[in-house]
C-alpha cells in the first residue's frame, strides 16, 4: 500500500507532470511538422489506410496535423491543458484503431506517424509505442500539472 | 500531494475547449491550404491517381538507392524535359507527363520490365500520374519514389546532366 501511495504521489507530482506534458507535447509537435509541410504526401498515406471515405480524406489530411500541432504546443506551454490532453488521448486511441486495422487487413503501408517520407511500416511496435504514449496523456488528463503552465497564470489573474 | 493544486475543470468545459481546439486547427489547416500555391481539392477524391495506383509501391530513399545500384529497375523521370536536362538520376529516362504519348513512343519500355518513377519531390504528383497512365497501359512492375530528386540529392547520390 505504501509503495502504491508513493507511486501515485510521484506520478501526480507537479514536476513529473511537467515532464509528461513536455514529452507528450514535443512528440506531437514533432509529429505534426512534416505533415503540415507536405499535405499531399500525408494525404497519400491517409488514403493508403483505406478507412475514411475518399471524399473526407483531404479534409482529414489537412486538419489532423494542425490538431497535433496545437495539442503539442498547448501541452508544452500548459494552456488548455486538459482539453489538449483529451485530444491527445483521442488521437492516440484513433491511431490504436487505425494501425491494427491496417495490420488485420494485411495492408502493407507506411505509418505516416512522424514523417511522410521515411517508410516506417505499420507493425506491432507502433502499437506498443502508442500505448506507451497513452500513459502520459491519461495522467495529464486526470492529474494536470499546472507547474510552469499558462493555465495557472490565467487562473491567478482571474482570481485576483 | 502538490499544495498549489487547483480544483479540476468540469468535464463539460474540457470537452468544449477540445472542440474549440479542433475548430481552430480546422481554420488553420484550411486557411493554409487556401493560401497554398498548390491547394488540395476538398470534398472530392483528390485525384484519381490516389485511387487507381493503389497497387503501386512507394519506395524510400534507401530502397531506391539499392534498386539503382543493382539495376533492379529502369528509372523514369516524370518531369518536364528541361528539368530532366538540368539534372536527373543517372541512367533515368525522360518520360515527361505533359508529352506522355509522344515520349513513350520514342522509348522502348517493355511492359514486363520494372520501373521506378520519380519527379521533383514529395509534393509533385507527376510520378503518381505517370504510374497511373502506365498502369492503364498494362505495366505492372511499377514503383514510385515519392521523395523524388530532392531526396536523392539530399542523400548525396550522384546526379547526371
Amino acid at each position: 500500500m505504501k509503495i502504491y501511495l508513493a507511486i501515485v504521489r510521484f506520478l501526480t507530482h507537479p514536476w513529473v507532470g511537467l515532464v509528461f506534458r513536455l514529452i507528450a507535447g514535443i512528440v506531437f509537435l514533432w509529429a505534426s511538422y512534416d505533415k503540415i509541410l507536405h499535405p499531399q504526401a500525408f494525404l497519400r498515406i491517409v488514403h493508403n489506410y483505406r478507412i475514411l471515405p475518399p471524399a473526407l480524406e483531404p479534409l482529414f489530411a489537412l486538419i489532423l496535423p494542425w490538431v497535433e500541432f496545437l495539442v503539442g504546443l498547448f501541452l508544452v506551454i500548459g494552456l488548455f491543458t486538459e482539453a489538449s490532453a483529451l485530444l491527445n488521448v483521442g488521437m492516440l486511441v484513433m491511431f490504436l484503431v487505425a494501425i491494427p486495422s491496417a495490420l488485420l487487413r494485411h495492408i502493407d503501408i507506411n505509418c505516416g506517424c512522424f514523417s511522410t517520407a521515411h517508410s516506417v511500416k505499420v507493425g506491432m511496435d507502433l502499437i506498443y509505442r502508442d500505448i506507451l504514449l497513452l500513459i502520459p496523456a491519461l495522467l495529464i488528463l486526470f492529474f494536470p500539472s499546472r507547474f510552469l503552465a499558462l493555465d495557472r497564470l490565467l487562473a491567478k489573474n482571474k482570481g485576483s | 500531494m502538490p499544495k498549489q493544486k487547483q480544483p479540476r475543470r468540469p468535464w463539460k468545459s474540457i470537452v468544449i475547449q477540445a472542440l474549440a481546439l479542433v475548430v481552430l486547427a480546422g481554420v488553420m489547416g484550411l486557411g493554409r491550404n487556401t493560401l497554398s500555391s498548390r491547394p488540395l481539392p476538398l470534398f472530392q477524391p483528390v485525384n484519381p491517381l490516389l485511387i487507381d495506383t493503389v497497387g503501386v509501391r512507394g519506395l524510400d530513399s534507401l530502397q531506391t538507392r539499392e534498386a539503382w545500384e543493382k539495376h533492379f529497375a529502369t528509372f523514369l523521370d516524370a518531369r518536364k524535359r528541361e528539368l530532366f536536362k538540368e539534372g536527373h538520376i543517372p541512367g533515368a529516362k525522360s518520360l515527361p507527363l505533359e508529352d506522355f504519348d509522344n515520349a513513350l513512343s520514342q522509348l522502348t519500355l517493355p511492359a514486363d520490365s520494372a520501373y521506378i518513377i520519380y519527379c521533383e519531390g514529395k509534393d509533385c504528383e507527376y510520378s503518381d500520374l505517370l504510374a497511373q497512365r502506365l498502369y492503364v497501359l498494362g505495366y505492372r512492375k511499377l514503383a514510385v519514389f515519392p521523395g523524388g530528386l530532392e531526396e536523392w540529392i539530399k542523400g548525396n547520390h550522384p546526379v547526371e546532366k
